[in-house]
């Protein structure tokens, strides 16, 4: 245990100690300037008589007396001018007064009344019935129907003004502070019945819920002085006390995570119904044994519950349960003492118990406050723990992300160097060799090297108009191939006869695979010029056998019979890359060279 | 069968069919080949040569011209600067492109700026003569390269109502006023060549007569650059820089 506890611990038992002996401390004051009484004659219903001092007890737990009379005598000097009143600062049963043989009052009820609390008594003592000399006043109280015993403070007479003070003070403390009491009690209950309504399997909430409803129908029996409605009830309501007393162990262990043994949610309804009954059916035993179980039940079930909550609170360093253990420790003594006081085992006017209620309530609301916060901070922390890895997630994700993208750019880049790298070195650098190994010739002609450098640059452009292709844009492709073929035919002096309006619609165009039919066209036309006199090349698209086909005439040589040239090779190599292939077939006049495409062009990536 | 609209006349560049000429190319060798094509024509009544952008400009400036034949990079900056410069000096001069690859974006800028036509800088002497015949005689090459990217730039905003509050930024036109006004004629011929079909099939396919597709395309190519130069305006108006 570490100094602070320690200090923490000291500090808890003395702060306890100094509550739990305030109420032999703390004394309400007493009025000045009036006659004090303290000292009266007694007398029981067995007809003694005895000079008794106040404040006294009578009745069950005392003498057993069920009625008591206490006969207080004061003199007068002369009549006074203001007006008299007696006060009595605690009267726990409503007693009669009698003036020199004159009714004052038949035991008036406050409307809050109960075994464990008592009112103060002001009232005044007629001038008609008072006499210069000695008087006699006489109190008197009915102890039979009451289970504990009667009480009687020491009396004052005097002026209003002198013992209303003191009466007030009285009222306010006993009468006033205990229904405040209660309501505060109500309006904790109305939180924790919330807490209940929400979240009904947690057994704490579940236990407090409980207690509250129990405890309160057993408050109902408080009432009892309102309405001749309540008085009925009362028993039915006491009845219901041992059972609050379980429920403050069952909460004891649910504060403390412990469950409690199986029998015992079982035992707390059992006692309840089993007592109830007994009192409708009229079987228990007498009120004031009935009182002294019901205290004694509820006095030991809070031990019991604070003696839960300290072994916690020690042995398991349980933070909760030190919080608790003030509360329950006070609330036990106080009933302890208040049951105490009642029996006339201990000295003591005022009952301290039911003001420990809404204490004890605030001090549960004010744990499952501290639970809620400390449940927000770590919902805080989960949240910002969740929202940091999502961060680092998202991160990591739109890293890799960008990471495939540059990857997948670098690949199509690379795919797409590599095929402009064929094609420009299939095209446009041969025919470059092709132009620097016939200027070297001496002496050369330069016709040829023009011819050379005309196919170059027109196979550049044939590379560059590819690169800009979509999908189905053949046609397209054809036209600008047809765009570029209409001057170099005409310089050769042949007519171009060209229609696509046949031709079927080809997916998969890629610049790729539009190039390579392009130069597989390009080929025929060259063939067809290189073979033959030509005057007219046709070529004209169609559909055959569901397949695209480009038909290329021309009405020159025959050159079928000499299939080995490399053109050709070439020209049925692409064909068969692109999934089709390539006929050459003599016409009556000239050679039909015809290209046979599927309808959807596969994805060429090589050759 | 539809009546074709009368296209826009192409303004005959002298009264006698010949024509004041000034070629733009830098490299030597191509300029050299170009002016001995250009200069063996016998409709080129003059053949002004410079090799820069600021030549060219001096010389819009300074004669008549009624064909500009000019190279797109320039040492000094874009032939499109001279074909706006010549849209200004000569509103009846008509502009040609040549280029050695004839890649749609160029050659669309230099549409969008007034040119009607483009040649390649390697075609023979004949097919320059042929185009430029044409081109004087109101046709306008186009490849299918070139009305599939206007097709594709008319589509992409068609669907787009340009923000009125939005600046956009100096060079972007909205297309759609474009593309709202060509009649749905010349949409149509324009959708055939960017499909690949020959002027032949297209004017069969549209019942119209053969010879009035390239005048169509003609006209395409005025009302690219007309609204194209409108827009200039507007857009010039828009940022102060001139007052309407």
């Amino acid at each position: 245990m570490s100094v602070r506890s320690r200090l923490g611990w000291i500090l808890l038992v003395l702060v306890n100690a100094a509550l739990a002996a305030a109420a032999y401390v703390v004394t309400l004051p007493a009025p000045d300037h009036a006659i004090a009484i303290d000292t009266v004659l007694y007398s029981a219903d067995d007809g003694s008589a005895r000079q008794v001092s106040l404040p006294h007890r009578s009745g069950w737990g005392a003498d057993g007396a069920a009625t008591a009379r206490y006969q207080a005598v004061f003199d007068l000097a002369a009549m006074p001018e203001a007006r008299l009143f007696v006060f009595a600062g605690v009267v726990n049963h409503h007693p009669a007064l009698i003036l020199n043989g004159t009714p004052l009052t038949d035991g008036r009820r406050p409307i809050w009344s109960g075994p464990l609390t008592n009112a103060p008594v002001l009232h005044e003592l007629p001038r008609t019935a008072l006499v210069t000399g000695r008087n006699e006043l006489t109190v008197a109280t009915e102890n039979a129907e009451m289970a504990i015993s009667g009480l009687l403070s020491p009396l004052y007479i005097g002026e209003e003004a002198d013992l209303l003070p003191a009466y007030k003070m009285r009222i306010f403390s006993q009468e006033r502070l205990a229904p405040m009491a209660f309501g505060a009690h109500l309006l904790l209950s109305l939180g924790i019945l919330v807490c209940y309504a929400r979240r009904p399997r947690d057994p704490l909430f579940a236990w407090l819920a409980a207690m509250i409803v129990v405890s309160s129908a057993a408050s109902v029996g408080l009432f009892a002085g309102l309405t001749p409605a309540f008085a009925g009830l009362r028993p039915y309501c006491l009845a219901l006390l041992p059972s609050v007393g379980l429920l403050f162990i069952g909460i004891a262990l649910a504060f403390v995570g412990a469950s409690p043994p199986r029998w015992f949610r079982p035992l707390i309804v059992a006692l309840a119904v089993t007592l109830m009954a007994g009192v409708a059916m009229d079987i228990l035993p007498d009120p004031h044994t009935l009182a002294a179980f019901y205290l004694a039940a509820v006095v030991v079930s809070i031990t019991v519950a604070t003696i839960v909550i300290a072994w916690h609170a020690v042995r398991g360093a349980n933070t909760e349960a030190y919080f608790l253990l003030s509360p329950f420790f006070l609330t036990a003594w106080f009933m302890v003492r208040d049951a105490g006081v009642s029996a006339g085992l201990f000295d003591g006017t005022v009952l301290l118990s039911p003001y420990m209620r809404p204490i004890l309530l605030a001090a549960v609301l004010a744990l499952l406050m501290h639970r809620l916060v400390a449940t927000l901070d770590r919902l805080d922390d989960a949240n910002e723990t969740l929202n940091q890895r999502l961060a680092a997630r998202e991160a990591e994700l739109t890293a890799l992300h960008h990471e495939e993208r540059v990857k997948a750019a670098h690949a199509v880049r690379a795919q797409e160097r590599e095929r402009l790298t064929r094609d420009l070195h299939d095209g446009i650098g041969g025919h470059l060799v092709s132009i620097i190994a016939m200027a070297e010739r001496p002496g050369s002609n330069t016709a040829p090297i023009e011819q050379a450098a005309r196919q170059a640059l027109d196979d550049l452009r044939l590379v560059i108009y590819s690169l800009d292709l979509g999908d189905r844009e053949l046609p397209l492709a054809l036209a600008n191939f047809r765009e570029r073929l209409i001057p170099q035919l005409r310089r050769a002096g042949v007519t171009l006869d060209w229609s696509m309006i046949g031709l079927p619609d080809v997916s998969g165009v890629t610049p790729g695979n539009a190039l390579a039919i392009l130069r597989i066209l390009q080929e025929a036309v060259t063939n067809a010029l290189r073979h033959g006199p030509a005057t007219v090349i046709a070529i004209r698209g169609e559909v055959t056998d569901g397949k695209a086909t480009i038909i290329v005439d021309n009405d020159g040589a025959a050159y079928a019979e000499n299939p080995t040239g490399f053109g050709l090779i070439n020209m049925r190599q692409r064909a068969a890359q692109l999934g089709g292939e390539i006929r050459i077939a003599p016409l009556a006049s000239g050679t039909r060279v015809t290209v046979l495409l599927p309808i959807a062009l596969p994805d060429v990536q090589t050759g | 069968m539809l009546v074709d609209r009368n296209p826009l006349p192409a303004a005959p560049p002298q009264s006698d069919g010949t024509c004041h000429i000034l070629l733009v190319e830098d490299d030597r060798p191509v300029r050299e080949r170009m002016a001995g094509i250009l200069s063996d024509w016998p409709r080129a009544r003059s053949l002004t040569i410079c090799a820069t952008l600021a030549e060219a400009l001096s010389a819009i400036a300074a004669r008549s011209v009624d064909l500009l034949v000019t190279d797109l990079r320039l040492p000094d900056g874009n032939g499109v600067e001279a074909i706006r410069a010549l849209r200004t000096a000569h509103p009846n001069a008509e502009a040609m492109v040549i280029s050695a690859l004839a890649d749609d974006g160029h050659v669309i800028d230099a549409i969008e700026a007034g040119a009607a036509g483009y040649l390649l800088k390697d075609s023979a002497a004949i097919d320059i003569i042929d185009a430029v015949s044409q081109l004087l005689a109101g046709g306008s090459p186009i490849s299918p390269g070139i009305a599939r990217t206007i097709v594709r730039r008319l589509g992409d905003h068609a669907a787009k109502v340009p923000p009125a509050e939005a600046s956009p930024p100096p060079n972007s036109v909205p297309d759609n006023e474009r593309g709202r006004s060509l009649t749905e004629r010349e949409m149509d011929i324009l959708w055939g060549i960017a499909k690949g079909f020959t002027y032949a099939e297209i004017a069969q396919h549209l019942q119209i007569s053969k010879h009035t597709v390239p005048v169509h395309i003609k006209n395409i190519y005025r009302k690219l650059h007309v609204n194209n130069r409108s827009e200039a305006v507007y857009e010039a108006s828009r940022r102060g820089l001139i007052r309407l």
